[in-house]
Formats: C-alpha cells, structure tokens, sequence
C-alpha cells in the first residue's frame, strides 16, 4: 500500500465513475484514479503489473467478473498483500452477500449513497479506510 | 340247536299252528306218527300255558346233536314269564310226561323228542329242512297273513333304522339339506338346517319353505323361486341370509334339484344350503385390494403431478425471484442517479436556476425518491414471497421495538410522537421479518394521522388463555396477540379486504405518501409465522391491527 499509489476503480457504472471521480476530487484526492469496467480487466491489471495501489474500491454487481469473484481471485493469487484496503461499494443490499464472507473481514462495505452529500461521506470513509 | 322254523305266539290261533308245525318237524326228522303227536301236544301246551300267562312267546323248532351220539327234535318256548310258572303247574307235568326230554330254564323251556338211532343229522338235510319250511305254504289264510304282517314289520323296521341312518348321515354334515314338495312346503330338513333357521321350524309342522326364505332374504322374490320351482329344472342362486340365532346374515350357496317321486309321480325338490361366507370374503377382500391397488396408483400419479407442479411452482418461483432483483436492482439504480443528479444540479447551481427550474428539478427528485421507495418495497416483498426458506429463532419482542425506535427515530422526535410498549414475550420467528412487520404497521400508525395530532402508537403484547384464541388458531400452539394501536385518521372497514393487497391505497400521495405494499407485506409475514390478522378500525378513531403469532414458552 502506498498513499500515493493510484486508487483502482472497478464499476461498469459510468455514472457510478464519474460521481466517485467528482466527489474525490472535491475531497482533493490527487491520487491517480485507474478505472476496470469489470473484474477481470482489474485481474488482469494486477497480474501484468505489481502495482502497489492505495486502495481498490470495487462494485459488486458486474459483468464477465464480480466484485466478490475478483476479491476471491487476488486473494488465491496472491496479489494483494493481507490487510490491503479492498472496500465494495455497491446498491446492492447487504443480504446479496454469503454471510461467511461479510465476517471474514477482507474487505470493508460501504453502499452508494442516495445524495451527492452521502457518497462525499462515504469516499471520504473510503479513503480514512485506505489511510 | 339247528333251527328249522319259528313262530311268534300272538293269540289262540297260533296254537294250532305251533301244533302244526311241530308234527310237521318231527315228521322231517324221521319221527314217528304217535311220537309226532305226543311231541307237538307237548309243545302246545306250553305254548298255551306261557299264551295264558298274557305274554307273547316265541318257539323256534330245529333238531339238537347230542354228545351221547342220540338226536333229538327241538322245540324252545322263549318267554320272560317262565319263571314266574309254578314248578308243580299241572300243564308242565302233563307235557313233561309227552317228551323224551325237558328241560326248565329263566326264559326258555326246552322239549326233546328223540329221533329214532338210524337217522343221521347231515348239514344237507338241515339246510333242505330250513328251506322247505320256509316255502312250506301256508296251514290257513291267517296263518299267510300273519307271515306278511312279519315281513312288513321287518321291512318298517329295516326302513326306520335306514331313514335314521339317514338322518344321523345328513344331520353330521356340514351343510343345510331339506326336502320340499312343489308348493314349496318343507318335507325334511336336517340338523344343520333347522339350527340355522331356528327351532319353530320343524318338518311335521307346515311350513313354507318359500315363505322363509323371503323372510330371510328380501332380496330374493318369492315369486321368482315359485317360477323356478314351476319350471322343474334345476338351479342355484347366492343368498345372503339371516341366522336366527344371532341375526347374522351369511352368504350361502342354494342348489336345488328336482326329483320325481315314483310314487305320487309329483315332483319333490331337494335343496342344498352351502355356506359360502369365506369365499365371498375372500372375493370382497380382493375386490376391495384391487380398488385399493387402483386408488393407490391414481395417488401415486397424483403425487407425481404435484410434485412435478410444485417443482414446477418452484423454478418459476425462484426465476421470478431473480427477476424481480435484477429488475428491481436494474431500476433502482437510474433512480438513485436521478436524485444524485438533481440533488447535485440544485446544489451547484441553484443561482442560475430560474425558479421554474427548480421546480421541475424538485419534481424531478420527488419521483425519483418515489420511485426508489416503490422498488425497495417491491424487493422486500420479491425477496420474502420467493419462498425462500426463513430462519426461525427466539426473538424477544423488547428488541424488535427499540429497533424501530431507532428506525423512526427522526420522524419521532420531528412530530412529538410517542410509542408505548406494553408486556414482553419471547416469538418464534424470523427476526428481520417480524421486525419489518412491525416496523410497516408502526411506520403506518406513524403517517396516517390527522393535521396537527401527535401520534401516539401503542403496542400490547401478551399471551392468550385458549378460548381468547381466533378459531382458525391452532389449539396445539400457544399463541401471543399483539395488538398496535393508534390515534390515526382510521378507515372504513369495508375496505380491509382491500388494505392487505398489493398496490392497493386509499389515499393519494398527496394526502399521504406511500406505496402500497406495505400491508401487503405485513400478511405475507404474517402467513409466513402461520399467524393471522384481524383489524379494528373507524374513520377519525384509529385503528387496532391484532397480530396472532404462535409463541413458545423459553
């Protein structure tokens, strides 16, 4: 992990990307946003390069590969040092997710909010996440 | 003693024959003229003697070998009264005088006249002597009477001891055996029949046969039997009938066959009755195994349907399931950007808006929010009618009111409401679910209010003594009534049918906002805990909703 690393966004939502680019650059974040369409491109990512990212956040409903699929395959590859900030940030209620992975602990869950002021809260709480 | 002939003595006239044959003996022996005399005066006086004494003696005539190597005619009285004669009788010393030999006894008297030394005794002469006196005619028309009258007692005799045979024979078997004659009029009936129909039946008395099995048997016309009985041709029916015993009905085989009698050339019926009460059980039984085999197989592929309509019920259900999600999900989410959008447009430009804009904009955010709040509801209710399998726990009831408390804790302390707990109990149910129960009729208690009215939501909760039970409560269960209260603007009751549907409002939004599925969420839970609702309510009084939930001592 490195504060100055870039910050990896995995969401097919172009709306989604542009709200979460907005509100970071309110938030004056200048890390370097990196955005997948979908798990796999991130995978492949991680694979060729062994980035050292600041933090991911992750969508969890995508095409080809989902969020939890994604997680599953850095965590098997080892492509993620144990403790990094893997946050999912989602519409997607709480019950959506396997009870077992919510108490793993591997990642945080945060959900996009209804207003431009929620998801300013919650990058904000995603980026102390990353801190 | 090789009998020849013998007699029975009735009356005075049989002493002329036992004279007769006496003579006619010892003539046969080789006797002579004035020993024949003397031998058979002798014997008839004896016979006169024993005739007198009132009884009815029996002389059997023959020859007797002596050991001596002397033969001699035989003539035996054999009488029960011998011995109740005088020794001394004058009759007696007077033909013990006639005979050769003589000889006293308890019941028979003998008389011997020797015959004389040259004549020999062979097995020949005895047989040809028994022959002869048998074919001997007849001394006087009595006398061939009498010899008719013999045989004809002896052949009644013969025939009582055969009809007894006969009797004794039919009586031992197993089966009902009778005889009637045309008109149907029993004649005989053995053992076996006369214990089933009971003692008034007796072959003597008249009884028509007919007539009793009618009585027996209703559903045998007598009229049919008497055609059958015309007809003169044998045949057999089932019938099911009554001992009269005991009045149990039994199934019996009826065969009947004609015979002709030889003499009144009439027709007379033999009739069997054969008890054929296992094989029709055994019929029954297996008719009934083969109904039950059919029922069984119609069950079985009955069962099969359902279970293929049920897996069927089930994809389609799950499938529905999934759509619903992703749609709900899928529409939620241009919602959300809608409101984000607005929110985000009002907020930064608010200044360059004319207020027309604003307006439209504000619109535009308050359907969203609509919208947003009618897929969340309709995810909830998706989710739960998936039939998905709930998770059943022990929920304290305390807890789930704090949890909405916390809930509408806002809209609480924005209008001054006030929410009262009353009683506690442990429930047995899912407690996302019940707390979603609760939370939507609270939430209602909540909106539905009148201008300027607190609300004041009560909620009682206590346990039910058996008859305070709803009659569609299980009585194996206890049960819990959870009764929420308010001080609301209440409903017409004509329309509770109507609140617990989908969709279904009474109000506009803007009156009161609302999707319409909250109720109907309400009773899906509600169904989903086997419980039951029941709501009181009037227009401006408020309105109960009574909750009976199925509890469980912890």
């Amino acid at each position: 992990m490195a504060v100055n690393g870039p910050i990896i966004l995995v969401d097919d939502d172009e709306d989604d990307v542009f709200l979460i680019k907005t509100a970071l650059e309110e938030l004056s974040i200048s890390n370097e946003v990196r955005v997948f369409r979908h798990g796999l491109d991130a995978l492949h990512y991680f694979q060729q390069l062994p980035a050292n990212p600041f933090v991911v956040i992750s969508d969890l409903n995508m095409p080809v590969m989902n969020g939890l699929e994604l997680l599953d395959a850095l965590t098997q590859q080892k492509l993620l040092p144990s403790g990094f900030p893997f946050v999912f940030l989602t519409t997607s209620d709480v019950s959506a997710i396997p009870k077992q992975v919510l108490t793993e602990g591997r990642f945080s869950f945060f959900t996009k909010g209804y207003s431009y002021e929620q998801i300013l809260e919650t990058m904000s709480m995603v980026i102390e996440r990353g801190r | 003693m090789h009998l020849i002939t013998k007699l029975n003595l009735d009356n005075d006239l049989d002493l002329m024959l036992a004279h007769k044959r006496s003579m006619q003996v010892a003539e046969y022996g080789g006797v002579g003229l004035v020993h024949q005399t003397s031998f058979a005066t002798a014997v008839s006086e004896v016979c006169r003697l024993m005739l007198d004494k009132g009884t009815m003696p029996h002389l059997f005539l023959g020859f007797l070998k002596n050991q001596s190597g002397r033969n001699s005619v035989c003539a035996r009285v054999v009488d029960e009264s011998i011995s109740a004669v005088e020794p001394d009788n004058p009759n007696l010393t007077y033909a013990r005088r006639l005979v050769s030999g003589f000889f006293v006894e308890a019941e028979a008297i003998t008389l011997l006249c020797d015959l004389p030394v040259a004549i020999r005794l062979s097995r020949e002469i005895i047989l040809r002597g028994q022959k002869l006196f048998e074919e001997l005619p007849a001394v006087t028309p009595y006398e061939e009477a009498k010899r008719l009258n013999v045989q004809l007692q002896e052949m009644a005799t013969r025939l009582r001891e055969s009809e007894r045979k006969y009797q004794v024979l039919t009586d031992a078997v197993p089966l009902m055996m009778f005889t009637l004659d045309q008109e149907g009029q029993l004649l005989f009936a053995n053992e076996g029949f006369r214990q089933f129909a009971g003692t008034a039946l007796q072959p003597g008395k008249v009884l028509n046969w007919i007539n009793w099995l009618s009585e027996c048997e209703s559903s045998v016309a007598a009229g049919e039997i008497r055609d059958r009985l015309k007809a003169k041709e044998e045949f057999s029916i089932e019938a099911c009938i009554k001992r009269k015993a005991d009045g149990t009905r039994l199934w019996h085989l009826l065969s009947m066959t004609p015979t002709e009698s030889a003499v009144t050339s009439s027709v007379e019926w033999s009739g069997f009755l054969v008890n054929i009460q296992a094989q029709k059980l055994v019929e029954a039984t297996l008719r009934d195994n083969a109904e039950l085999k059919y029922t069984k197989q119609v069950l079985e592929k009955r069962q099969m349907e359902l279970d293929a309509t049920i897996a069927d019920l089930n994809r389609s259900n799950q499938e529905l399931a999934r759509f619903a999600y992703v749609a709900s999900h899928d529409l939620q989410e241009p919602a959300r950007k809608m409101i984000v959008f607005s929110e985000m447009m009002l907020g930064r430009f608010q200044h360059l808006l004319p207020a027309e804009g604003i307006n439209f904009l504000t619109r535009i955010k308050a359907a969203s929010e609509r919208m947003v709040a009618v897929i969340r509801d309709l995810l909830d209710y998706s989710r739960i009618s998936a039939g998905e399998q709930v998770e059943m726990e022990l929920v304290v009831f305390s807890e789930i009111i704090q949890h909405i408390e916390e809930h509408f804790d806002e809209q609480i302390s924005e209008s001054g409401a006030e929410i009262r707990q009353m009683g506690n109990a442990f429930l047995q149910g899912n407690k996302r679910l019940l707390t979603l129960l609760f939370q939507n009729l609270v939430g209602n208690g909540l909106k539905f209010v009148g201008a300027g009215v607190k609300p004041v939501i009560s909620v009682n909760i206590r346990t039910l003594a058996k008859d305070e039970q709803l009659p569609e409560c299980d009585e194996r269960t206890e049960w819990v009534r959870v009764d929420v209260t308010d001080n609301g603007i209440g409903f017409d009751e004509q329309y509770f049918d109507k609140i617990f549907q989908m969709f279904q409002r009474l109000h506009t939004q803007e009156q009161f906002k609302g999707t319409g599925i909250g109720l109907a969420i309400c009773k899906r839970i509600i169904e989903m805990h086997q419980g039951h609702i029941r709501v009181k309510s009037q227009v401006n009084g408020g309105s109960v909703f009574s909750i009976y939930l199925p509890y469980r001592q912890s």
